[in-house]
């Protein structure tokens, strides 16, 4: 395997750690989901421009696929909402070890009925393992020092 | 106050934004086999656009094109980030494959946010590395590599 998409897969979430941030900032001005659909915006006019000057597959947008395939980005809308509402009752760190939780175990199951398009990988006790690890360290990394005050 | 009714449906929420990414980044991987990792980011944004037209119709009025004005400029490149993201990730899974993506993504964001809250960026509050941090992502780094092998 590649080291360089292992990279840009690393590249991706640092990416998406730092349009978090600057969508919370945003959120304080303008309201989180306000803040969501502006950032929504921003990347259709985008990517919209980058297709229109020629970059891209130049393949049709309607292809013989289901129409789930295309539900994506409604799915990303609504997940903000429940990471919004959640935060709120539950506090971020518990969300996050839940939400990281779900996300490695319903990635497993996914591939290993192979849905949705993705090639079939069992899932095996090394995968479980594998997982329930990276859930274990993830619940010590949020454990932050609490600052003392002064 | 958060009533137990509250609590209980933040848990079941954010477990569900947990499998709606996962299952969320295979469609819009699936989808960019088809017609292009270019285009499925961008149709991702823009379903994403529309759908929250839908639900904040009411909240899009005059006040919301005031508050516009409020934010800093360069908090609206979150859009960017946006579609890079989905891009890379559109470009990463068919090759990684879904569960050793999502774990990598794990990975990657929690040694970042270590780093961003050690320094503490964007003026957010710092958080220095404990002993505890480290031995966590040790762990979700074996945790990645049992996968990887797996």
């Amino acid at each position: 395997m590649n080291t360089l998409i292992i990279l840009i897969a690393g590249l991706t979430e640092v990416l998406n750690t730092t349009s978090r941030l600057l969508n919370a900032a945003m959120g304080m001005y303008v309201g989180s989901l306000e803040a969501s659909f502006i950032n929504h915006v921003v990347g259709s006019l985008f990517a919209g421009a980058l297709i229109l000057v020629g970059i891209g597959s130049n393949a049709s947008f309607f292809q013989d696929i289901s129409f789930i395939y295309y539900l994506g980005g409604m799915i990303g809308f609504l997940m903000l909402s429940a990471n919004n509402y959640s935060t709120l009752h539950l506090g971020a760190m518990l969300v996050y070890i839940l939400f990281v939780s779900t996300q490695l175990f319903t990635s497993g199951i996914i591939e290993h009925f192979g849905l949705i398009g993705a090639p079939e990988v069992p899932f095996t006790l090394k995968r479980f393992l594998g997982i329930s690890l990276i859930i274990a360290g993830a619940f010590l990394v949020s454990q932050k020092k609490t600052l003392k005050r002064k | 106050m958060t009533t137990k009714a509250q609590k209980h449906i933040a848990i079941v929420s954010s477990m569900f934004a947990g499998a709606g990414l996962a299952i969320m980044i295979r469609l819009n991987a699936t989808l960019g086999e088809h017609i292009g990792i270019l285009e499925s980011s961008f149709l991702v944004h823009l379903v994403g656009t529309i759908f929250a037209l839908f639900i904040l119709n009411r909240k899009l009025n005059k006040n919301f094109l005031t508050n516009l004005k409020k934010p800093p400029k360069y908090l609206f490149i979150a859009g960017f980030f946006g579609v890079t993201m989905v891009l890379m990730g559109n470009y990463v899974v068919p090759k990684l494959g879904l569960a050793l993506t999502i774990s990598i993504l794990v990975c990657c964001g929690l040694t970042f946010s270590t780093i961003a809250d050690h320094i503490g960026v964007f003026g957010l509050k710092q958080f220095k590395v404990t002993g505890k941090r480290i031995i966590g992502l040790l762990l979700v780094i074996m945790g990645v590599l049992l996968i990887f092998w797996g």
